[in-house]
């Protein structure tokens, strides 16, 4: 290597090894911790939607197998009806064999499953434009507006975000139970909505920070009032952000098993975390597979949300996230 | 009239009125705009709050609207500290604190390796396209899941059975009791309960970690190679100090966030064994909702409260710094 | 001192299906400042960056001092370079930015020591040492940046387009203070810029790149009076030098278009061989053309449009379909409308290949006397053709 202390000789020499990081070793292990990585993070999901296709006893022997190989096919050899869930369940322990989607039928069948996914749906849907509206003027009002008080009211808005919703959890089972709202799904909306608020106001507030004011400006001097350049000019090139604010606030009313739990205990409200919790009290061994389909519906639908919306995502949330700086 | 003109005249007919309105009462519309958030939040937490909470907390409060309430003043409060429940509440916060100081900094791993790796091309040389987009959105699986997904499907992967396949794979290199698994021994269930939370939730950091990465100029690193840097060298001159305000945000909202959660160690380990994994946001559950003691569980969510507000009162004053 | 060899160096993207450097060969000496030059995406900084080693070549060699260093990597080089956006470390002060390179070699610390006050005394910033990055201006960065690059002096020193992102006062003092650092250290130095100015001004040689090739390496003076090609005629010079597509006729006349002319016997000569057919582009730097009375120069026209520039006026006239530039001493009184005469110093006309290549320059092809414009007319009005 090269000594550069002002004498006339340098040598041009190797000074590591041939083989060196960048050029020899990255390339390759690269792709090993992804392969390390990604089995990590998809093994529940692949564990869960696998299984659901098996029997109990199936799940016994080869917990991680294809179905379909890893096992005998029926004596008929009819894969087909078997795969489209008519061929019969075999009760559980008798060796098992391959149900198809006979669990996922039957779990529509024995558990009121289209009813808690057209409930988590419901509310979702419902929370997520609820707070997305709300989030996106508040946001605005924070980042673009002056009116009194305004640091406080900032504040106040927006320290609900670390404020652990457990000790919420009581207040809101009373005030809900006063106000007639158990079992409705206005008062699950109404709950998430007030949960997801802050993070959702925070990250639109420096989405519209980090917008040239010039845009308004300009906009204001073609002849728009400040509220009419918020909704022609603002608004068009905020949707990433919204569309992310949108996503998460539908997520968490996704996602959410307390309040879910407390508020909503009839079938027709109770939405898939705690309808999948309730799987397991109940059923467990018998009916494993019924867990693993459920479980499964309730990871799957997010997971492809995200995937396709995931760039905006990324867009979204460190735009606003506290990452400036 | 001339185009100049017309810049500066009112809308006619009613968008007029409107806009007159608005202009005479400019700081009022940002009161407006802010009305429904207020309305929702006055309403749904902080009235509830002092209302239910605190005063509920002072009752003896059961779901049975038949039973008599009464007031009992403290007493529910010197249950958790000198009564019956004061086991439970010392262990608890030993949990929850242990809980805490285990799953941030594995998430922050976790989350920075991801991010880096993410961060690399994944030209795929069969197809000859970049697959990089791909792989990361799969990255969020996790974060995409609810939480009692992910901690029961863990929960059910890490039982002592021919279906506990992290059971069955991490027996092999620890002495893990046949009896009861992963998930009825401890300590690792405690153990159990992590891997599950930090699968679910290190996507957050992630996230907000591969953006911080991504804005790294190339030729930092191409001037660092020049200079004679390793990688090594490299990661800690260039990646951690670009990166560093981020981690401290980051690992600061994790932490705040993380404290009064419970749904994945409920659905892992329902809490056990025994208590080992309760932690205090599972009490103030199990209190409330399982034996409906509302005021008793009530009156532990308060000291809760009470305990974080530093915390959130920290967090708010860096955040809101630049005002 | 140590001299650098780029034989032809190759350096192809996407597969193959970019060619950035088309296999070329150049020297740079011992201690010279080359200045390679182009248009957006003619090569020039793949060149530097695979003399940097941050690119690798796909065919060729590049050797330091006779070493063959293809293979090394940047570290093993003993090249410093200097970035368009200074790349300084944020995270750490002047003083560790400009100790970088050293720590990693495992120097001691009072050869770092000696060596950043030695660089930072030549950048005059010895007063910075403790500040961070984000509390320079940006001449103060980019004086950072060649600190740290002179610290180790390295056998190459390489920079890329560093003052692009300066302002033009701030630009032009840099140069001089380049040019004397480079001078004082006694380096080869490589310096990529699209500035053809900024070019002229500072090497001691110009490489002119052109889609991947170099067009011609030699001295300014060379390269501005001397252009190899219709390219390097046209991308050298301010204003632009001025482009006649005419014909020859194979014996005596050129005719641009808007004019012609006679040439020379050696110059006829010159042009049968060189041209393909009789298609000639004939160029006129702009201050090989002056103003004439009326009637007494090659073409009377108007002028269009005219640009003072201090001690020289730049002057834009229609001719044909072109725009032609002349330059004159702005002490001569003339205006926009105003009708002229127009007179070429014919000595120092180029004739090229419409491809590219140059023919030949009057002045070189013949020491026959050089007929004035007046004659040449005078010839035509009597009717010789």
């Amino acid at each position: 290597m090269a000594t550069g202390t002002g004498a006339d000789e340098f040598t041009f020499e190797r000074s590591g090894s041939k083989l060196n990081w960048d050029d020899h070793y990255k390339p390759v292990l690269k792709y090993v911790f992804l392969a390390i990585f990604l089995s990590w993070i998809l093994l529940p999901v692949y564990y869960t939607g696998v299984n659901s296709l098996k029997g109990p006893g199936q799940i016994f022997k080869t917990a991680l197998g294809i179905p379909f190989l890893t096992f005998q096919p029926l004596p008929t050899g009819d894969l087909l009806p078997i795969l489209l869930g008519q061929a019969p369940l075999v009760p559980p322990g008798s060796g098992g064999s391959f149900t198809g989607l006979s669990a996922w039928r039957t779990m529509w069948e024995a558990f009121p499953f289209v009813e808690y996914l057209l409930a988590t749906t419901i509310v979702s849907v419902g929370t997520a434009g609820l707070a997305t509206v709300a989030a996106v003027f508040s946001a605005y009002a924070f980042a673009r507006l002056d009116f009194p008080a305004k640091t406080p009211l900032f504040i106040l808005s927006v320290m609900g975000f670390t404020f652990p919703i457990v000790l919420l959890a009581i207040p809101i089972f009373v005030l809900m139970q006063q106000l007639s709202l158990l079992n409705t799904y206005l008062g699950m909306i109404l709950a998430f909505t007030a949960f997801t608020l802050p993070y959702n106001i925070w990250l639109l507030r420096g989405f519209f920070e980090d917008l040239p004011a010039n845009l308004e400006e300009s906009a204001r001097v073609d002849g728009c009032t400040q509220i009419g350049a918020f909704f022609r000019v603002i608004l068009p090139l905020s949707r990433p952000a919204i569309a992310s604010v949108f996503l998460l606030a539908f997520l968490l009313a996704w996602h959410n098993y307390l309040m879910a739990f407390i508020l909503g205990s009839d079938p027709l409200h109770t939405t898939l975390a705690p309808a999948i919790l309730q799987l397991r009290g109940t059923f467990f061994v018998k009916n494993l597979h019924y867990i693993m389909a459920g479980t499964f519906l309730s990871m799957f639908v997010p997971i492809l949300m995200y995937m396709y919306l995931q760039t905006h995502l990324v867009e979204g949330l460190s735009s606003g996230g506290g990452v400036k700086g | 009239m001339s185009a100049i003109d017309q810049i500066g005249r009112r809308r006619e007919g009613l968008g007029g009125i409107v806009d007159s309105v608005l202009e005479e009462y400019g700081s009022v519309q940002g009161l407006l705009f802010l009305l429904p958030t207020l309305v929702l939040l006055t309403g749904i937490v902080f009235y509830p709050m002092v209302q239910n909470g605190l005063l509920l907390s002072l009752r003896d409060y059961t779901l049975n609207p038949a039973a008599p309430d009464p007031f009992v003043g403290l007493e529910n409060y010197e249950y958790w500290f000198f009564g019956a429940g004061q086991a439970l509440f010392l262990f608890s916060i030993k949990v929850t604190i242990l809980y805490e100081l285990l799953v941030v900094p594995f998430d922050l791993v976790v989350a920075l390796g991801a991010a880096l790796l993410m961060n690399e091309r994944f030209r795929l040389p069969g197809l000859g396209v970049e697959t990089r987009a791909f792989w990361r959105g799969l990255m969020l699986a996790g974060y995409a899941s609810p939480a009692i997904a992910a901690g029961l499907t863990w929960g059910i992967m890490q039982q002592a059975a021919e279906y506990g396949i992290v059971y069955q794979f991490l027996t092999i290199f620890f002495d893990i009791p046949a009896s009861g698994g992963i998930v009825s021994n401890t300590p690792w269930a405690f153990w159990g309960v992590v891997i599950a939370k930090v699968w679910r939730d290190f996507g957050f950091m992630y996230i907000v970690f591969l953006a911080g990465v991504q804005s790294i100029p190339s030729a930092l690193y191409e001037i660092s190679k020049v200079d004679g840097a390793n990688p090594i060298q490299r990661f800690r001159y260039i990646t951690l100090p670009h990166l560093r305000t981020v981690i401290v945000t980051v690992v600061m909202i994790r932490t705040v966030f993380t404290v009064g959660k419970l749904a994945i160690p409920l659905a892992t380990t329902q809490g056990g064994p025994v208590n080992y994994t309760r932690v205090l946001g599972l009490v103030i559950y199990d209190v409330g909702f399982g034996e409906w003691a509302l005021g008793r569980a009530a009156a532990l969510g308060m000291m809760f409260a009470v305990s974080i507000i530093p915390l959130i009162l920290l967090w708010v004053k860096t955040e809101t710094e630049d005002y | 001192m140590v001299d650098a060899k780029l034989k032809e160096l190759r350096k192809t993207f996407n597969n193959g299906s970019v060619v950035a450097v088309d296999s070329i060969d150049l020297h740079i000496d011992e201690g010279e400042f080359i200045v390679l030059v182009g248009p957006s995406g003619c090569g020039k900084s793949t060149t530097l960056r695979c003399i940097a080693g941050l690119e690798t070549p796909n065919d060729g060699k590049i050797e330091f001092g006779g070493h063959d260093v293809t293979d090394l990597p940047p570290k093993d080089r003993a090249v410093s370079m200097v970035f368009q956006n200074y790349a300084l470390y944020p995270s750490m002060t002047v003083y560790e930015n400009m100790e970088f390179g050293l720590k990693m070699r495992g120097a001691d610390r009072e050869t770092i020591d000696e060596r950043v006050r030695w660089a930072a005394d030549i950048m005059e910033i010895g007063d910075l040492l403790d500040r961070y990055p984000n509390q320079l201006s940006g001449g103060q960065q980019q004086r950072v940046a060649l600190g740290r690059a002179i610290v180790r002096e390295p056998a190459i020193f390489l920079l890329d387009e560093p003052l692009s992102n300066l302002d033009a006062k701030l630009r032009s003092v840099m140069r001089t203070e380049i040019q004397e650092l480079q001078r004082k250290l006694d380096v080869a130095t490589v310096f990529v810029t699209h500035d053809q100015e900024e070019a002229m001004s500072m090497g001691d040689r110009i490489a002119v790149m052109n889609a991947g090739r170099i067009e011609q390496a030699d001295p300014p003076e060379v390269i501005y009076h001397e252009p190899n090609s219709l390219f390097v005629a046209d991308f050298i010079g301010s204003p632009e030098i001025n482009f006649f597509e005419s014909t020859f006729d194979g014996t005596d006349t050129v005719d641009t278009g808007a004019f012609d002319f006679d040439v020379p016997e050696g110059i006829a000569t010159e042009l049968n061989d060189g041209l393909d057919g009789s298609d000639v582009v004939v160029g006129i730097r702009p201050e090989d053309i002056s103003l004439a009375p009326l009637g007494e120069g090659v073409i009377d026209t108007e002028i269009q449009v005219l640009e003072p520039m201090g001690d020289t006026q730049i002057l834009y006239f229609d001719i044909g379909d072109s725009r032609i530039r002349a330059v004159v001493p702005s002490a001569q009184p003339i205006g926009e409308g105003d009708k002229v005469g127009l007179a070429v110093n014919w000595e120092n006309v180029h004739f090229f290949r419409p491809d590219g290549p140059k023919v030949t320059k009057w002045r070189k092809a013949t020491d026959e006397r050089v007929e004035t414009d007046q004659e040449i007319r005078a010839d035509r009005t009597a009717g010789n053709q």
